[in-house]
């Protein structure tokens, strides 16, 4: 009984832990949800392409982490550009819907042809991702806490703390307040909203970038599929903390971690995934808003 | 100050309005009258550039502002205070008069503005730190005025303030208005209560159905007949 609680425990803590990756993919979601009301489905491409830009800063080339995880959201950064170029840009004026498909269009395209180049240098399912972190940690009485882990966390802390920054104390997170609202009020105010739109994909895209990078250490691995496997946990994190919310995001990913390990360790990790929907499903029917999301006025 | 030529604003295939050509001068109080769906907020939308023209040319302040996008335009000085407000509910008081100063830089010259804003509106003091969608709709309206002030305007474009307004707050709307005057702001008001609108205005022009069927000093037109009959239901 007491090994099982130091376990429990163990494992809740590792989720907390670990689910600060799917808070940042969720953050990602979240941002273009709450300005703009589309789902960014190619939002999963940031993270694959911000593992595979990690993979070759860690592995390949052996830079330090936290030149790594720089250049990840950058690579993370030029696709969010993409995706606001090519999905967004030429759609907006048409209904919300269309945009939403186009994501969806780019993540099928842009995985495809990766894959593609993928096999023609590796012939495994997964690449090894340097881990620098690697069986370093800290031990506090019977719980160990794992050092990649808790980068992650540290990382993944700090650029919370950055978001919020932007959005509560500058000009830009001013217009991006107006612009969730509604778009009309950043004109009137004289906001440039294309602009402020670009800036937004272009962050929430680096936060795409970073979890990538963080993904891809923690698991010791890098595969073609990371981007597919993100967009379902970020959604599922965004969906059960309540979308458009960032501290939704953050409950919302965390809650995902601990599900995630507690149903394999109580359960059987084949029905990781399964346990995690069947929670969903129950905490929307008790609360369709989310764990912290607010209850807003129809939109119809 | 602003001269509007021919426009025409269409969604679709409806015309909402059409060849509707306006002026107001500097230090004016202009007004725009009309029923329900006359398309007095299409005007003024497609003026601040939050529409597409259909066609015709705005001029304001002797540049033509035609085809700037709508932060171009507010960055000019054309400042729309919008129907139903539009505020941002979660933000608090301070925060939504903030944004209206978004496009300006002079951090001293705003925060005197912002205590002047808050002089003329004593219960925005009171409540600068409230969540503005808590507020009751007469303060929703102050706040929307003030915000519009704290863009400094050339021209204010208030798109009917009394919207949904107690009859005691309606009329210290226009108290609001007849002090701006006074103070030699330019104005364009758009109201549907047309009788007080030209109590408080200069000049008018009557709308129908997308057109303007009448304009003439306000005045002029509070004594006219058949306006009076037409539009104003008084006899
Ligand atoms: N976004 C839109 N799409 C289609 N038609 C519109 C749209 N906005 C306004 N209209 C139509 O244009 C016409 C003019 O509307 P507008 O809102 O300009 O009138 P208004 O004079 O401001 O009326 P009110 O006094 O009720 O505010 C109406 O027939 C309206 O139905
Ligand atoms: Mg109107």
């Amino acid at each position: 009984m007491y090994f099982f609680a130091i376990d429990l425990t163990q494992t809740t803590i590792d989720g907390l832990l670990f689910g600060s990756t799917y808070a940042l993919v969720a953050i990602g979601f979240t941002l273009i949800w709450g300005l703009l009301r589309i789902l960014n489905l190619a939002h999963g491409v940031t993270v694959m392409v911000g593992m595979f830009a990690g993979m070759l800063s860690a592995t390949i080339i052996g830079l330090p982490f936290y030149l790594g995880i720089l250049i990840s959201m950058c690579a993370g950064a030029l696709v969010g550009f993409l995706i606001d170029r090519i999905c967004y840009r030429p759609l907006r004026a048409a209904h919300e819907l269309v945009p939403m498909i186009a994501t969806l269009g780019f993540w099928i395209l842009i995985e495809e042809v990766f894959i593609k180049i993928y096999s023609k240098f590796w012939f495994r399912d997964y690449v090894p991702f340097a881990n620098p972190f690697d069986g370093a940690g800290l031990e506090i009485g019977q719980i160990r806490l794992r050092g990649d882990y808790l980068v992650t966390l540290a990382v993944a802390t700090l650029l919370v703390i950055i978001l919020y920054f932007l959005i509560y104390r500058t000009r830009l997170g001013l217009a991006m307040r107006m612009i969730a609202e509604d778009h009309d009020i950043g004109s009137l105010m004289g906001v440039p909203v294309g602009r402020v739109l670009t800036t937004a994909f272009l962050l929430s895209a680096a936060y795409g970038g970073a979890a990538g990078y963080l993904l891809g250490m923690t698991a010791n691995l890098a595969g073609p599929y990371a981007g597919s496997q993100a967009v379902v946990k970020g959604l599922f994190s965004m969906i059960l903390g309540g979308a458009g919310s960032i501290p939704g995001a953050i409950v919302g990913g965390l809650s995902l971690g601990v599900l995630e390990l507690q149903s394999s360790f109580l359960f059987s990790f084949a029905y990781r995934d399964a346990i995690a929907m069947l929670a969903l499903f129950l905490v929307l029917i008790v609360r369709p808003q989310g764990l912290v999301g607010k209850r807003t006025a129809d939109r119809i | 100050m602003l001269d509007v030529e021919n426009l025409t604003v269409s969604y679709g295939a409806i015309s909402a309005v059409r060849n509707v050509s306006i002026t107001v001068r500097a230090g004016e109080v202009v007004t725009l009258i009309g029923a329900n769906g006359a398309g007095k907020t299409s005007i003024v939308k497609a003026l601040s550039g939050i529409v597409p023209k259909a066609s015709g040319t705005t001029k304001f302040r002797d540049a033509d502002i035609s085809t700037l996008p709508a932060h171009e335009i507010t960055r000019r000085g054309l400042i729309h205070v919008p129907e139903g407000r539009k505020l941002v509910p979660s933000m608090t008081v301070e925060e939504n008069l903030l944004c209206g100063a978004y496009c300006r830089s002079d951090k001293q010259e705003i925060a005197a503005d912002l205590d002047a804003v808050m002089m003329r509106f004593p219960r925005l003091r009171e409540r600068r730190r409230q969540i503005a969608g808590t507020m009751s709709g007469g303060e929703r309206q102050m706040l929307a005025i003030g915000r519009g002030l704290m863009a400094r305007p050339e021209l204010l474009i208030l798109d009917e303030p009394s919207l949904g307004l107690a009859p005691l707050l309606v009329e210290e709307v226009f108290n609001i208005i007849a002090g701006l005057k006074r103070e030699g702001k330019t104005i364009l008001l758009i109201e549907q209560n047309a009788l007080e609108a030209l109590y408080s205005s200069d000049r008018a022009y009557v709308l129908r159905v997308g057109e303007v069927v009448m304009s003439g000093l306000s005045s002029q037109l509070a004594e006219d007949p058949e306006l009076r009959r037409a539009y104003l239901g008084v006899n």
